[in-house]
Formats: C-alpha cells, structure tokens, sequence
C-alpha cells in the first residue's frame, strides 16, 4: 500500500507523543512492505528518507496564535501533498489530530483515497472545557476530522466513548487501536541509578508534560505524605513544558524540594536508562487518552503505579503490573507508591509481570496489524 | 488563443460590494466575447444560479474560526472541493483570485489541475498599514500568489507601490487603471493560456526525447 501521514509533529521534532507514534507506526508498515510518505511542519522546507521513510517538511510563518500558524501549515501540506500526487497515487490518507484534518480532508476530496483520522486526545479533556474560541476551532477540528475520515483510530476506550458521545460518530466507523512500544530498546538501558540517588534512596519517575492534565500537582501533594512513611523516596520529575519553575516551586513550598528533582526534558537514550534504574514510575494523569509512558516502563521492567484513568485501565493491570489509584487524589497516589515500593520481591514481581505483558500485548506488529484492518476496511 | 471559460474566485458575493462588482463587470464583457464565467463564494446557503453575466457557485460553511484570518483559511477546503467540481464538468482554462482569502485555494488547484492562474489585489497587507494581528501571514500569502501566479493583476499605482516590497518578478505584474481593463485583462488570460500550452508543449518534449534518449544521443536501438 502507498500511505500518506500526516502529521505536525515528526522526529526529530517532538513535543507530545504523536511523533513518535507515527514514527514507530510507519516503519513498522515500512517492514510489512508498505510505502509510506509522511508529511509534517518543520523549521523550512526539505525532504529526506529517514529509516525508509520519505519525510516531507514544510514551513509556515508563525502567527500570533496557534490555530492560524497550524491553517496556515495545512495550505503549505496540502500543497505538498498535490506535488506528490503529480507523481504517484496514494491508497490512504492518514491524518493525526485535528492540526493535520484540514489538508487531509482537501486530500481526500481531490483524489480517491480514503481518509482515516486518528484523534489521540480530544481538546474538551485537554484543557478541561471549551472555553475560549480557540478551544472551539480545535475542538471543530476535531469533529471535522471524525466527520470527513472514512474510518476513525483512537488509542484508548475512554476516548473512543468521548467521540460517540460527543461528536455522534457512528460506531462502526470507530476502531480502539492503542499504541505500541518497542520493548527490546527499553530493556537495554543501563542503571545510572547512582547518578540520580544517593545509596540509600529509592528512585520514583514521573516522565512527562509538566502540565495540568499530567497531575503534577497532585503528585508533588503526595511527596511529604509518601515521606512521612518512606523517607527513602528520591521523586524525579522529568519532563519539559512551561511548568518547570512553577512545579519546582510547589515542590518547595510543601517542604521536599531536596526530595524532588526536576532534570527538564529528558532525552530518549537517558530515558531509557532512567526506568531502567528506578523502583516504580508515577502517573498521576487526571486526562490520559493511552499513555505510552506505562507502556515503556513495563518494558524496562518497572513497575507503574497509574491514575485509573483513558488508556492507563488497559496498560496496568492492578495488582499484576502494577497499580492503580484515583486520579487527582493525593492519599491516594501516595499510597499506591508506598505499596509499590514496599516489598522489593513483590516490586520485581510486579516488574517482571509489566515486561512480559508489553511484549506480548502491545508490540508495534499487532498496532499495524490492526490499522491495516483499519485501512482495509476503508478500502471496501 | 482561444479562451472559453474562466473560473473565478472571491470570499463573498454580494450585489455592490467592490469586488462582486468587478467580477460581475469583468464576466459581462467576456460574456460579450463568448467566455463563459463561472464564480465560488461563500454565502448563506447552498447555490448554483445564474447572476447577470456571472455562474454563481456559492457554498455554506457552518464552522466558525477563532478569527477572521482562521476562518478564511478553514475556507479553503471548500473552495478546493467546488473547484474540483467545477473542473471535472468544465474545461476551465483560467482560475482568477481575488484577494488573498481566495489564494490557498485557487493556487493549490492551479498546480493539481495544471491551469495558469491569475490574481487580482484590490490592495495589499502593506498598502493596508500591516495592523492586523495576522499580517505578516497575510502578507506571506500574498508573496506566495506573486510567486506562483501566471499574472498579478493591480488597478491602482498605490498597490503596484505598496507591492515593491516584494521583490517583484519583472513583467508579472499589470497595473490596469485605465477604463477598458476588462480588454486588458482577457488580454492576460489569452497570454496566460498560451504561456501555459507552451510549457505543456516543452515538457512533452522533452519527456519525449528522454524516452528516446538512446536515439537521441546515437546509441543504436536493440
């Protein structure tokens, strides 16, 4: 099959889990055989095949707001997407989020390719609700995408009923695709767990956004209550976003600001290393549509203590896995890293289970597989 | 060069506004000469009627930007899907824009379907005083329509003048600000056809001798 991706996010370009998810997704179909183009913004114009992928970026001036800098990037995609179509045929237009929909949909109606849109979180659930008009053109957007797409992706259950729910979107056309994750890149990291935490300290990871929908708050809520019991915890809290400062000052204010270290954005082969050194990673998420963070962590063979939230309910399994506890409930949070934590058999037990789970369940093989049934279906 | 049918462009149509007006008048005197117009806009409803000289396509869009410039460009995937229509129905030999809400669109389909396109800037982001909180994108668009146009079309001093920032390509640009521009700018079309047949004709060409490269460079045939 010759596949178009679109999407505004693509390595080496990462600010959320979208680019690598469409990475990982098209050189898995790149393996099975299929040819895969995707286009994405980038900083200017060019091309290149990267991992047998042909990667075209296009560059749009930036405006004073996100939404007229991201139309504006869907007119340079969409003409993009005409200069490749002077040259081949495409059998499906694969669009991710709302901030590729719009030339996708312009796509689909020029040519005979059916459109497939995969929404991996929703703006209502983002940012709580639609409360501005920019909320209302993503969230537009969004329903714009679900509309025009012959077959819709989610990642997660949760979302999937949001969509029904909120957008009226047959059901038939709604697939539950989730993510994947290569577990063997996540098993080689090496322990650095002496670099991060003194001997006697027990690491705990919070990978991600530092935003609301993450729960950072909540966590660093939990920190002086899990060190009341556990004076051993060392909390890393790594991930970039605006909310660095802020958070690192909260953490202070509650009194652990010695206990709580924020490295900033972590990069991919540190990562590796850092679960792959910790006795359990945290996910307090109030909103997480799948969640790849568990997935990786249960490949590295650490166990997740997850809000029971989105896609977090299908990845941990309570208990097996690893735990889960209420969202936004610090008591809550607090304890389920204490119970982690407590019993270093059980804690490797739990780990063990997590890895075998990642490699059997969520490989990228079967997320292709599934989305070529997707693509299939499509194509009637 | 014969020319039968233009295709045209323009946010809205409404009966004495500026620039419906020049549509309506410019299709009046192609009409006279045999050319058949054909206009997609925006509009309140869904509707496909002849208006004076004019084949009015306009369409509705119930979605609404988070601001003017938003929602112009979210307009454009209608505008492509009505021009794709039109194309498949029509042998359309020109897309005529107007002002830049109408670029995205016009220019894209240009580039698909393989016809020349013209624009016409009533006036120009710079001309305007570069106050809106969008003009640097505004005016990007309009470098974008100055690159890829066929002709750029202008009827005041003041925007050939406010354009200079631009670097303007020589020639492609036509001030017609005298009262007989209609002439001049079906004149343009003519130009713009022919321009685009040679190009068509060079490439066949040269396609041509590529597949015959062997001959071409005296290598004899298996």
């Amino acid at each position: 099959m010759e596949i178009l991706m679109l999407t505004w996010e693509y390595p080496p370009n990462k600010v959320g889990g979208v680019a690598a998810h469409v990475e990982d997704l098209s050189k898995t179909l790149n393996r099975m055989g299929h040819d895969i183009t995707v286009i994405t913004f980038g900083q200017e114009e060019e091309s290149e095949v990267r991992d047998g992928i042909e990667v075209h970026r296009i560059n749009a001036k930036e405006g004073p707001d996100i939404t007229s800098w991201v139309l504006m990037s869907n007119h340079r995609m969409q003409k993009k997407g005409v200069e490749l179509l002077k040259e081949r045929d495409f059998d499906i237009i694969h669009a991710h989020d709302w901030s590729a929909v719009p030339a996708a949909a312009s796509l689909k109606e020029v040519t005979d390719a059916p459109m497939i849109t995969t929404l991996h979180s929703l703006e209502r659930s983002r940012v709580g609700s639609i409360h501005s008009d920019m909320s209302k053109l993503i969230n537009d957007l969004e329903w714009y995408g679900a509309y025009e797409a012959d077959e819709v992706i989610t990642v997660g259950e949760d979302i999937e009923n949001e969509i029904l729910h909120h957008f009226s979107v047959p059901g038939e056309k709604l697939h539950h695709v989730p993510n994947g994750v290569f577990a063997d890149k996540f098993k080689k990291g090496d322990s650095i767990r002496d670099e991060i935490a003194l001997d006697w300290e027990r690491p705990v990871l919070f990978v991600g956004r530092l935003c609301h929908q993450k729960g950072v708050r909540h966590l660093i809520e939990a920190m002086p209550k899990v060190l009341d019991k556990k004076p051993e915890v060392k909390f890393i809290v790594a991930g970039g976003g605006g909310g660095v400062e802020h958070y690192r000052n909260m953490a202070e204010s509650v009194g652990v600001g010695d206990k709580a270290h924020f490295p900033g954005f972590v990069p991919d082969d540190q990562l590796i290393d850092l679960y792959n050194s910790v006795d359990a990673t945290v996910m307090p998420s109030i909103y997480e549509p799948f969640g790849i963070v568990a997935l990786e962590s249960m490949a590295a063979g650490t166990p997740v203590v997850g809000s029971y939230v989105g896609g977090i309910k299908q990845t941990v399994v309570h208990e097996w896995t690893g735990l889960h506890v209420e969202p936004a409930n610090p008591d809550s949070i607090a304890w389920g890293i204490e119970k982690a934590i407590s019993d270093p058999t059980w804690n490797k037990w739990l780990g063990k289970n997590g890895k075998k789970r990642a490699e059997k369940k969520f490989t990228w093989e079967r997320v292709a597989d599934m989305t070529l049934d997707v693509y299939e279906k499509a194509l009637g | 060069m014969n020319v039968d049918s233009i295709l045209m462009l323009t946010q809205r149509y409404n009966e004495g506004e500026k620039v419906s007006e020049y549509c309506q008048r410019l299709a009046s005197c192609l009409e006279e000469h045999d050319i058949e117009t054909h206009l997609i806009c925006f509009g309140n409803e869904d509707r496909d009627e002849k208006v004076g000289s004019l084949n009015l396509h306009e369409f509705s869009f119930k979605m609404h930007g988070d601001n003017y410039f938003s929602w112009s460009m979210l307009l454009q995937s209608r505008f492509m899907e009505k021009i794709d229509h039109i194309v498949e129905e029509e042998d359309v030999q020109v897309i005529h824009a107007n002002n830049w809400p109408t670029l995205p669109a016009s220019l894209t389909a240009s580039k698909l379907h393989e016809i020349p396109f013209v624009v016409t800037y009533h006036s120009v982001e710079e001309e305007r005083g570069m106050n809106n909180p969008h003009s640097h994108q505004i005016s990007d668009l309009e470098w974008e329509g100055i690159d890829e146009a066929s002709f750029i079309v202008v009827h005041k001093e003041k925007t050939r003048d406010a354009m200079e920032v631009y670097d303007l390509p020589e020639n492609k640009v036509k001030l017609f600000a005298d009262e007989n521009w209609e002439k001049s700018v079906l004149e343009l079309y003519r130009r713009a056809v022919e321009v685009n047949t040679n190009l068509e004709n060079m490439e066949k060409e040269a396609e041509d001798n590529h597949g015959n490269f062997n001959a071409y460079v005296g290598i004899p045939s298996e």
